[in-house]
């Protein structure tokens, strides 16, 4: 469990993190999602004790991280994948991680076996690509099979198997009963892997929401109507709902659910050739809410 | 103890660190060789009785150190760089979130290897020096007088103290390159172009700036211009301590 309580982290006249308080729970894959700049990376370098926050503090298990005696026990991190000397080798690399804290040397060959880097272990770190890069920081991650992660932006530069392994290995460990959490600024990736989502924008807590509700909280998107009978948009407004008429000849309809325009066609004799509801997808609700908090906005041109 | 590990771990798992060191001790056994050949043949060639009584054999075979120290020094400076140009510092404090204990580690890991350089460079060039200073006529000094073996053991601790300097000036700056220009000025650029200065200033330096003072305890013969040994040893031990606290200070709070 990681309780973030009033966290602020300011860099001069700029607030990158801004009041934070949430809780990022065992058990669940925790989505941190915000656009670039939104504070998400900041806030893992202050819960890892790497930046001192400006105010308020964040708790692992109720601790601070720099009184975690054996700390990749308690809690495992993936920050930059290339942050790893280029001439060292990644079984080097993760040894002289576990040396550290007194971990097992068995763990670094399990770990490596475990991310499927065990065939490339002993080449220098600089040749991987950004997905062995990847795979290598979240095996440091695991090295000390702690019941709290964190991965910032895991999936980056992993290709599409290598993206379903990540999720099933992150569904996995919160099937474990661990607190993991991944953040990332790519919507999609959230849908399939996240339970819960922590959304920030500009350093701002905008919702704190299990990934259904999230999800209908914003869902009006309305019902897309297509009718042979162009008059049907005049009845659909007769009966209170909002029509707004699509480029190519469908309707969307809000104020109505599916089965009330699917009477009123029934009614009015009209012959309904499309009527789906639309469910707004992440991606879309998330446009929605964070384009007031986006930091590098296009601006006028 | 087991931070201390896993910095042996990072310094010997790159080969570069390895090769350098190496190299480093070939160097100064060859540069001794070197300046002992060039020193006692202009005595042998030239010199007057005053000149033999203050030559100091043991001290012209260690000469190689004054390049050595570049070496040394730029290891320690890389040790904590290399981690703040990679990025890998982060990982690194995540894994060991007591800051001056992973300075600690990284300053004790360092200091072995320079002391291993400066004892097993200086006595290879003791011994190839001496055999070259005898060929040229002249006496040469030998091991197991007490002041020959203090200057063999002082150029490890000189050494030593070199590559912490690097590593406190390292951790201030974070960047290889102004790091890498501080050590060099000072240990190596300042003490050459003292030369140079006005005689007040050049006396003052010879005697107490830290690198001129500091290298007296690798020499055996006395001279009254300058601290004795251990004096000045002291003077650049103490420099050295008081950079290297600025760096606890500054690493242990600032954010990575």
């Amino acid at each position: 469990m990681i309780e973030l309580r009033g966290l602020t982290k300011r860099f001069g006249d700029t607030t990158a993190v801004d009041d934070l308080t949430c809780t990022f729970r065992p058990g669940v894959v925790t989505g941190f999602l915000g656009p670039n700049g939104a504070g998400k990376t900041t806030t893992m370098l202050m819960t890892l004790g790497l930046q001192r926050p400006t105010a308020g503090r964040a708790l692992l298990g109720g601790r601070h991280y720099r009184e975690l005696p054996v700390p990749m026990r308690e809690v495992g991190a993936l920050l930059d994948a290339r942050a790893v000397h280029h001439s060292r080798s990644g079984r080097n690399h993760l040894l002289a991680l576990a040396t550290s804290n007194g971990l097992p040397h068995r763990r670094v060959d399990e770990v490596l076996d475990q991310v499927g880097l065990t065939a490339v272990a002993g080449k220098a770190a600089g040749t991987y690509s950004l997905g062995m890069s990847q795979r290598l920081g979240i095996a440091g991650a695991l090295l000390g099979d702690p019941p709290i992660l964190l991965f910032d932006e895991p999936v980056n530069g992993l290709d599409p198997s290598g993206i379903a392994w990540a999720r099933t290995l992150m569904r996995d460990l919160a099937a474990e009963g661990r607190t993991v959490v991944v953040s990332s600024h790519l919507m999609s990736e959230m849908e399939q892997t996240a339970d819960h989502l922590v959304v920030i924008g500009k350093g701002r807590l905008i919702a704190d929401t299990s990934l259904p509700d999230f999800l209908a909280s914003q869902a009006s998107a309305g019902v897309l109507v297509r009718a042979a009978d162009a008059g049907f948009a005049g009845a659909l407004r007769a009966a209170g709902a909002q029509v707004v008429a699509q480029g190519d000849g469908g309707l969307l309809v809000g104020g109505l659910d599916a089965y009330a325009v699917g009477k009123l066609a029934l009614v009015s004799g009209t012959v309904l050739t499309e009527l789906s509801p639309r469910r707004s997808s992440l991606e879309e609700v998330f446009m929605a809410m964070t384009s007031e908090s986006v930091e590098f906005s296009g601006g006028a041109r | 103890m087991s931070v201390v590990h896993s910095e042996w771990i990072k310094l010997r798992s790159l080969r570069s660190v390895v090769w350098t060191s190496a190299t480093v001790v070939a160097l100064m056994a060859g540069l001794g060789a070197l300046f002992s050949l060039g020193k006692a043949h202009e005595l042998a060639v030239s010199g007057t009785a005053a000149d033999r009584a203050a030559f100091d054999p043991t001290a012209a075979s260690l000469s190689g150190i004054l390049l050595v120290q570049i070496a040394v020094g730029v290891l320690g400076v890389l040790v904590v760089t290399s981690e703040f140009a990679s990025g890998s510092i982060r990982p690194s404090l995540a894994a060991v979130p007591v800051r001056g204990r992973l300075l600690a580690a990284k300053a004790v890991a360092v200091t072995a290897v320079a002391l291993v350089i400066g004892w097993a460079g200086g006595l290879a060039a003791f011994l190839l020096g001496q055999r070259v200073i005898v060929g040229q006529g002249l006496a040469a000094a030998s091991l197991g007088s007490g002041a020959v073996d203090r200057a063999l053991f002082g150029a490890g601790l000189y050494l030593a103290v070199t590559a912490l300097f690097g590593l406190a000036v390292g951790a201030v700056l974070r960047s290889t390159a102004g790091a890498l220009t501080i050590v060099i000025v000072v240990m190596l650029l300042a003490p050459i172009f003292s030369a140079a200065l006005p005689a007040a200033v050049a006396n003052w330096m010879a005697r107490w700036w830290p690198s001129m003072a500091g290298l007296r305890v690798a020499t055996v013969v006395p001279d009254p211009a300058v601290l004795g040994p251990w004096a000045g040893f002291g003077v650049l031990a103490g420099f050295g301590a008081l950079v290297l606290a600025g760096a606890f200070a500054v690493f242990g709070r600032r954010d990575v």
